[in-house]
């Protein structure tokens, strides 16, 4: 009996030891001791989870990417506030609604997922044609506005998410698409005249009606009167 | 009896952490997965590669047992490729990062930063990747809306309007061949022909009458009205099956 028990204890531990799977949760704790960070996770976020094979090739700098990519899998968006001694753990639908930090300078952005929000000044493209082409590229909670004048884009995503949407616009923003935008309004002038419907006869009529009353009573005046001549001449026996 | 049980667990450990890959001169040796379940391809993988590969377990919930027969030594480069075949097959795919990968479903890989790479740089992989191509007149639009079904299900083909750009997120070989479809539709003849065929619908439009163009319109509405209430089914679903 003792020996069966020991076999079973043994077969556990090893079970144990090459398991490499872990709670998000205990990661995240992991991180905030090592690095004397304080940190919330919102009530509504569920524990899940994840595995990391490998791990001792991971350096130290890399763990916060890691937590912040396993939280972009999952709908959780992390937020770290602006003097870096708290960070928060809440669900990336309501990202936008909080207190993010913001960069206009790319090199600035963070290598990972945490949830940022960047302002663009476009030069050439128009910032209406970058807002409505480029939603498909953002992630589900992210977020891209123009303001109807000026030049200004503003997006909020995940950082690693907004370097790439950035990399997309400036491979548009450039005089072509300046050129191209003339163009595309002149064609569109010229189309707009081109449909624009002619009127016909009957249009025309209706509404030079008055016009149309005098000129034929004119006309059935004069070819009255010539029948009346024909008719008179017709009876005095000239014809 | 005792050094019967030791050597009975030096077995299990063995079989524990027994590796089916092994590497030789940077070269990867023959080796069979034979109904191998995901993760522990994934180990292996991680191992070969000396890469950090993490993944969220709920994605392998639903991964059957793969099979992959090498029988030549590789390089480590194929072997990648041949692991995000693998990974594909079951609706998965592999993101690059820094400290090494990330395993995710593809129905994800939107929300996360793909390479975006210029056009004579794509490479031919089953990752994910995006390219720009600006093309030199008002044709990106009719480009994109016929080339849809070439791409795969998870792919994206977009036209910034007014800039002529199209953007192509798909995976890499599709990618490239999109793009040089498009380099190709990229003519002074096929510029003038659309020119010409937009002048054309534009004179015929001059002859309807008002009631003709309101129906027209209102018809061109309700189809709009409809392709929203599809799309936003369509990401209904999706949400339910990421949950």
């Amino acid at each position: 009996m003792k020996r069966i028990i020991w076999i079973i204890s043994f077969l556990i531990i090893e079970s144990n030891l090459s398991a490499k799977e872990m709670s998000f949760s205990g990661l995240l704790d992991d991180y905030a001791k090592k690095n004397q960070i304080n940190y919330s996770i919102s009530s509504d976020i569920k524990d899940f989870k994840i595995n990391i094979e490998n791990d001792d090739n991971l350096k130290e700098e890399d763990f916060f990417k890691v937590i912040t990519a396993l939280g972009a899998l999952n709908g959780i968006g992390i937020i770290i506030s602006n003097d870096k001694k708290i960070f928060k753990v809440i669900n990336a639908r309501n990202a936008n609604a909080e207190n993010l930090s913001i960069y206009s300078d790319e090199s600035l952005l963070p290598d990972d997922y945490q949830f940022v929000r960047f302002s663009y000044n476009a030069q050439f493209v128009r910032p209406k044609d970058v807002t409505h082409g480029i939603r498909p590229m953002l992630s589900r909670y992210g977020r891209i506005q123009d303001f109807g004048v000026g030049q200004k884009i503003i997006i909020s995503d995940y950082a690693k998410n907004i370097r790439k949407l950035l990399k997309i616009i400036k491979s548009v923003d450039n005089p072509k698409t300046k050129q191209y935008t003339i163009e595309a309004e002149k064609l569109e002038e010229e189309l707009k005249n081109l449909s624009a419907s002619r009127e016909d006869f009957w249009d025309v009529v209706s509404k030079q009606y008055g016009l149309f009353i005098v000129l034929f009573s004119l006309i059935f005046l004069i070819i009255g009167f010539l029948a009346r001549g024909y008719m008179i001449r017709r009876l005095e026996g000239g014809l | 009896m005792k050094i019967l049980y030791c050597l009975c667990f030096l077995g299990v450990s063995i079989s524990l952490h027994a590796k089916i890959i092994k590497v030789n001169n940077d070269l990867v040796q023959p080796f069979v997965f034979n109904k191998v379940p995901m993760a522990k391809v994934i180990e292996e993988v991680a191992e070969v590669m000396n890469e950090t590969i993490v993944y969220d377990s709920v994605c392998l919930k639903h991964t059957d047992m793969v099979s992959l027969n090498i029988i030549n030594p590789i390089s480590k480069s194929e072997f990648k490729e041949y692991f995000v075949d693998l990974l594909g097959s079951e609706g998965l795919t592999y993101l690059e990062e820094s400290f090494g990968g990330v395993v995710l479903n593809q129905r994800s890989i939107s929300d996360f930063a793909v390479p975006v790479v210029e056009n004579s740089d794509i490479p031919v992989t089953s990752k994910f990747v995006a390219s720009v191509y600006q093309m030199s007149g008002p044709i990106a639009g009719r480009f994109s809306h016929n080339i849809r079904p070439n791409m795969s299900r998870m792919g994206r083909i977009i036209n910034i309007k007014n800039a002529n750009a199209l953007v192509v997120f798909d995976k890499g070989s599709i990618t490239k061949q999109l793009i040089q479809s498009a380099q190709e539709f990229d003519t002074k003849e096929i510029i003038e022909d659309h020119l010409n065929k937009l002048k054309e619908e534009a004179s015929i439009e001059s002859k309807k009458t008002k009631e003709e163009k309101r129906i027209a319109e209102l018809e061109e509405k309700i189809k709009e009205m409809e392709r929203e209430q599809n799309k936003s089914k369509e990401s209904e679903t999706t949400e339910r099956g990421k949950k």
